[in-house]
């Protein structure tokens, strides 16, 4: 699976964490939500991704696979119309 | 505010937050809706002759109850204003009252029927009434004041409400320029027991419960970047807890002493 960043309306930042706008939508997003939002701005595959969420936030907590949990946070944006899926 | 008594169908023209809403009535009650008008807009006049930016057209008919034409007329006009502002500055749906002395404004903002209006009559008499509906906000956080008729419920429980005059009910439009200092989010439970909790919410916490109480929030440049640089200068965005609007006379004091 490769995802892609789709256009949003504004952002903010703060703590790792973001609020994004899409259109009159606003969604919090978990800092795995936003390290996925900043690195694939161009087609970018889940396995890569999973590699640079952990290096950004550290290794995954006991018990959690992080190409499962990367692959749910994409899911989830897919869903709120943040990401593409190619 | 200004009439036109000599056409058929007559006209008032009546300042939301700097936006002159023309209101055109036509039936066989316009004139008994007109004189209404004039009442109960006594805080939103405009000088006569001022042109309309925009323009709600009303037909009086006799089979409508006078108050619930009245009730939507106020919609009407809230409506078209704020849709004549979209992108040009903050709308929020919030009530706000401010410090005749410094011109310090409090917006509390709340959903339809949770509390705003309520807390105007409550908390409103002594100080400047600003609006029980919206709040508008410039870049440099001057306050545009609209302080509109309010509904209020014939009888507490009731679903009928009639259109009040501010004045009516003790309450004063603001004398001279408002800016925002504080910013609050009302949330009235029935439940809750003893004095009120204030809770200030980190920024993005505070964006989030923001952000569906706007109006045309995505048609402003940087509209979420605002609104946190916004809510940041104020000291965060204040989540209160309370049973009854009298018992936050104190945190809207506090506030309103705290402004610069």
């Amino acid at each position: 699976m490769r995802v892609r960043r789709l256009p949003l309306t504004d952002r903010v930042d703060r703590d790792g964490e973001s609020v994004v706008l899409v259109g009159h939508t606003v969604v919090r997003l978990s800092p795995v939500a936003t390290v996925l939002l900043d690195r694939c701005e161009a087609w970018t595959d889940l396995d890569v991704l999973t590699d640079q969420v952990v290096a950004a936030l550290g290794p995954a907590p006991r018990g959690v696979d992080p190409r499962r949990a990367v692959e749910s946070a994409a899911e989830a944006l897919v869903a709120q119309g943040l990401l593409e899926r190619g | 505010m200004a009439a036109d008594a000599g056409s058929a169908a007559r006209d008032i023209v009546v300042d939301a937050f700097g936006v002159p809403v023309g209101v055109r009535v036509s039936g066989d009650r316009a004139h008994q809706v007109l004189d209404r008008l004039a009442d109960l807009w006594e805080c939103c006049r405009t000088a006569v002759g001022t042109p309309a930016e925009v323009r709600v057209d009303v037909l009086s008919d006799s089979s409508l109850e006078l108050d619930d034409l009245l009730q939507v007329v106020t919609q009407r006009i809230t409506e078209t204003a704020v849709d004549a502002r979209a992108g040009q500055c903050l709308m929020l749906h919030a009530a706000c009252l401010a410090d005749p002395t410094s011109g310090a404004a409090v917006a509390f903002v709340a959903p339809g029927g949770t509390g705003k209006t309520t807390l105007v009559r409550t908390l409103g008499p002594g100080r400047w009434y600003v609006t029980d509906e919206t709040t508008v906000v410039l870049d440099d956080g001057t306050v545009l004041p609209y302080p509109k008729p309010l509904s209020l419920r014939r009888q507490p429980g009731s679903l009928f409400k009639d259109e009040t005059a501010p004045g009516s009910i003790g309450l004063v439009p603001a004398a001279g320029r408002l800016h925002l200092a504080g910013l609050c989010l009302l949330a009235r439970d029935d439940a809750h027991d003893g004095p009120p909790v204030v809770e200030t919410l980190p920024t993005l916490d505070g964006l989030v419960s923001l952000v569906p109480q706007t109006s045309h929030l995505p048609d402003q440049p940087r509209p979420l970047r605002r609104l946190a640089e916004l809510s940041e200068s104020l000291g965060g965005v204040r989540r209160i807890h309370y049973r009854e609007s009298a018992d936050l006379e104190g945190i809207l004091d506090d506030l309103l002493a705290a402004a610069p």
